[in-house]
């Protein structure tokens, strides 16, 4: 599998109120065609940052750092709004906010056709398609109504079939599934998957739920304080996770015996510029932890962990 | 709008305060003295800005003006903020019965033309200082029962306010503790913003011979005065004006300040898009 | 201890009040003294509703709900003492608290209202020992809750209500906004909570690991109605409502098919996702019958289902 997006060394500091904040520090990442990359992490871990780097839709003010190449090119902001909605899509988190709620749904997605030039003539067409592949019930209907008289799940899946409708090939989903009961967030979940999987397009899911990100993705990379820790392929992620933030997340889960970390939120800490971002919260942090920042260490399969104690 | 206009604004109300509060100390003339052979002079070192057609010396006229206009201003906005926000309360958080009937009075008198209105009942009671606080008071509570209704409505629904019922605290309890002070910020900005308007509207209706009567040196009415004389000597109707104009503007300025203020901590307190960027 | 019987409750919108949703619908519960009762099921099933009215936040349109046989329905609002008894913790734990409010006014108002506490002294010993309980320093009394994490605040919410020693606490998704690791550390509160103090809880929430993690019996809702209640236990091994079925299958990640919104007036509200449903479905609306012990299921056709466990 040859390297679709390809993210070098990629740090985000963003200026509030006079102070610098870094959101992403050096982020390596690699994600193949057709690949399902699972980014997870607790609030505040950079997730969303990522994501917004990728698409280019940081909010002013965000200095960035470091590469993103995409299909062998490295991005621009030049190249962003070129490849924003063709070859990249977000789905956003707020479906409520997302779409404008005077224009109808069919409305919206004209305008994405409009600019896509596909003929008058066929845009009925494939808006209907394309609302049917997103499972909407009685989709006919859908393009003539407008966001209010839509439910949140129903909105959901414009919203996707909006993303879909250029045929991108890197998909970033943040949050699909946040506050949804189990049969709605499967039916997403399989929806998503069957969606990526016919048009073999590369998936980014941004969640904090460890389980959709096994279930949909090949490969999970997990963030914590704007730093990958590990990653590690998806069917592996529940018994051999080796980092102890990950641990610590695995084993705080209801199904997993609710274990508390040792120190959860304590003060907040100073953002360690240095060292690992875990060692403040870390049971088995080294002296050397804290001083330098462990390397993304290799350990087979695929997996790799940056953790004082295995590098 | 940046912190130097803000301030600005403030620093010019300030003033203007000092002004209407020591008046007759910064000017060695008298405001009713006539001087029938200096008619309509212009400024100079002895009258800074001019005479009027009495011969009186504008300056000290405007000084004393100050008094009035922020007279009628704080007397005025204060009433109707009152009123305003006691009815606002009762109706926003009361009895939904209550409510529809008082909300159907509040629109049919903001039907009614307010200018003209006011300016018929200012008529009706003839010119004067009160009867033209009583004028501007009349509707004025209306715009603030409406302000304060709808901010209730929504602060009904907050979370915090549905915890304070489960709680079990009192209907007093919650509106005292609960709901005005979350009304407060955006009230302050609302008056200070209508405070120009009040400001405005006095001066027009003294201009038009209804609000404060001649000798006393109220804005409105040195403006009606000096309008007379404008081809030949402008500047009695000048000077008036530009007061006018400047404490509108600064009492405007004041609240676009305020606005961006308030709201800009509202969104520290309330929201949590703040405090989840500082976790990073 | 807390029932609803034959509860009904319809929200009016609109500029006429024309428009009607019916969110809950001939529900009837009854919770035992001190257990922790979970309510699962689809979102806007009427799950949150029926926490509201059961926090006298809302009067059901229909029915009655009643607390130790003392009885509030309509025009005939809650009694204070099951007011001052059953409290509340809620999705948002910034929600609970008023952002102009310190903590420690917020903690102490509703003591003071009630008269809970004589003295200054007394107030100031309680608040001190409930944030111990919860695990919290002196020094959150001074902060406004936005200078509080979530997990913390939501301690803070529970230390608030656990203050007025409620005995039936309402927790409408109290974790669903926290991140894992405070997660858990808030369902280990409540459940210390529950063993000492032996307060009852109404759990509602949507994610069955945790309320696995806390109930002992629990209802699944649909469409604003009870459609089965039992042990959890009972329900996650022998399912017998379709709902059920779906609804456990979709929480281990098995795929399930997609559920229309119904829109059933009168029958069934599953019927139009049924594969069984026959005529007295969409005619008739099933009542809650037991089909064994505390097992009880909303459905004309729990006979067929009985086999159909996956």
């Amino acid at each position: 599998m040859s390297a679709l997006l390809q993210i070098d060394r990629l740090s985000v500091i963003y200026h509030i109120n006079g102070y610098a904040l870094p959101a992403l520090q050096e982020v390596d990442l690699h994600l193949a065609a057709g690949e399902k990359l699972g980014l997870v992490g607790e609030s505040g871990a950079g997730k969303t940052t990522l994501a917004g780097a990728v698409m280019g839709l940081l909010p002013r003010g965000a200095t960035v750092k470091g590469k993103i190449i995409f299909k062998g090119k490295i991005l621009s902001p030049a190249h962003f709004a070129r490849l924003r909605g063709r070859e990249m899509v977000l789905i956003p988190q707020n479906v409520y906010n997302s779409l404008n709620p005077v224009l109808s749904i069919g409305q919206q997605m004209e305008d994405l056709q409009i600019e896509g030039k596909i003929p008058r003539e066929k845009r009925q067409a494939t808006m209907l398609n394309l609302l049917q592949k997103v499972r909407l019930p009685r989709p006919q209907a859908v393009p003539g109504s407008y966001p209010h008289q839509l439910s949140g799940g129903m909105k959901q899946r414009v919203l996707l079939a909006m993303g879909l409708s250029r045929s991108p090939s890197l998909v970033l989903a943040d949050e699909p599934t946040k506050g949804l009961d189990p049969v709605r967030r499967m039916g997403i979940l399989s929806l998503v998957r069957e969606l990526v999987d016919r048009n073999g397009q590369s998936l980014v899911l941004i969640t904090h739920d460890l389980n959709a990100a096994v279930y949909l993705c090949d490969t999970v990379a997990l963030m914590y304080r704007g730093q990958l820790v590990e990653i590690i392929p998806a069917s592996r992620l529940l018994t051999a996770g080796l980092h102890p933030y990950t641990r610590a997340l695995l084993a705080a889960a209801p199904e997993r015996g609710l274990g508390i970390p040792a120190r959860v939120d304590g003060p907040p800490s100073p953002f360690p510029l240095h060292g690992c971002p875990y060692s403040p919260l870390c049971e088995l942090c080294l002296p050397a932890c804290r001083k330098e920042k462990p390397p993304l260490f290799p350990v087979g399969h695929g997996h790799l962990v940056r953790c004082g104690q295995i590098a | 709008m940046n912190k130097l206009t803000f301030r600005a604004a403030a620093l010019l109300l300030g003033l203007l305060v000092i002004i209407a509060l020591l008046g007759p100390l910064l000017t060695p003339h008298d405001p009713y003295s006539q001087n029938l052979d200096l008619r309509l002079a212009p400024p100079s070192g002895t009258y800074w800005l001019g005479t009027d057609e009495l011969g009186r010396c504008i300056y000290t006229r405007l000084l004393l003006g100050t008094r009035y206009s922020l007279l009628i201003g704080v007397v005025v906005v204060t009433v109707n903020a009152l009123i305003g926000t006691l009815l606002g309360l009762l109706i926003g958080y009361g009895p939904k019965s209550i409510d529809s009937a008082v909300m159907g009075v509040i629109d049919i008198l903001m039907a009614f033309p307010g200018m003209i209105l006011t300016l018929a009942v200012a008529g009706i009671l003839g010119p004067g200082l009160l009867n033209m606080i009583v004028a501007l008071t009349l509707l004025g509570w209306v715009s603030y029962a409406r302000f304060v209704r709808g901010m209730v409505l929504s602060l009904k629904e907050e979370e915090y306010v549905e915890n304070a019922r489960m709680l079990g605290l009192g209907h007093m309890t919650i509106l005292v503790k609960h709901i005005l002070p979350n009304c407060l910020g955006p009230l302050l900005i609302y008056a200070s913003m209508n405070m120009a308007g009040v400001i405005l509207m006095a001066a027009g209706l003294s201009f038009l011979g209804l609000g404060v009567q001649e000798p006393y040196p109220e804005w409105g009415a040195m403006l009606n005065k000096g309008k007379n004389f404008l081809r030949t000597a402008p500047h009695p109707a000048i000077f008036p004006g530009l007061a006018i104009m400047l404490t509108t503007l600064a009492f405007n300025l004041l609240g676009d300040g305020l606005r961006d203020r308030l709201q800009g901590e509202d969104r520290v307190i309330g929201g949590k898009r703040l405090e989840t960027v500082s976790k990073i | 201890m807390l029932e609803f019987r034959e509860v009904e409750m319809v929200f009016r919108s609109g500029r006429s009040r024309k428009r009607t949703v019916r969110a809950l619908n001939g529900v009837s519960l009854r919770l035992e003294d001190g257990e922790i009762f979970g309510l699962m099921g689809e979102s806007g099933s009427g799950k949150s509703t029926l926490g509201k009215l059961a926090l006298g936040l809302l009067a059901p349109t229909r029915g009655e709900i009643c607390w130790n046989e003392t009885c509030w329905r309509k025009y005939k609002p809650m009694p204070k003492e099951a007011r001052l008894a059953i409290q509340g913790i809620f999705q948002n734990p910034y929600g609970a608290f008023n952002p102009r409010h310190k903590i420690a006014y917020a903690l102490a108002e509703p003591l003071v209202r009630h008269r809970l506490v004589r003295t200054k002294e007394a107030r100031d010993a309680a608040v001190r020992e409930m944030l111990r309980r919860v695990s919290l320093g002196e020094e959150c009394l001074d902060k406004y809750p936005s200078q509080l994490s979530g997990g913390q605040v939501q301690r803070l919410a529970l230390a608030r209500i656990l203050l007025m020693q409620p005995r039936l606490i309402v927790a409408d998704e109290p974790t669903t906004m926290l991140d894992l690791s405070i997660q858990a550390q808030v369902i280990r509160l409540l459940q210390t909570i529950h063993r000492e103090t032996g307060t009852a809880f109404l759990f509602i929430s949507h994610d069955l690991p945790v309320v696995a993690s806390l109930a002992r019996r629990a209802g699944i809702m649909y469409g604003g109605r009870l459609v089965e209640v039992g042990l959890l236990d009972e329900l996650m091994s022998r399912p017998r409502h379709p709902y059920t079925h779906v609804f456990f299958a979709a929480a281990a990640e098995q795929a399930v098919p997609e559920l229309q919104d119904g829109g059933q007036k009168d029958g069934c509200p599953y019927a139009v996702n049924c594969g069984q449903a026959g005529n007295e479905c969409l005619s008739t609306a099933p009542r809650l019958q037991p089909v064994a012990g505390e097992h009880y299921v909303a459905c004309h056709r729990a006979d067929l289902c009985k086999e159909a466990v996956p």
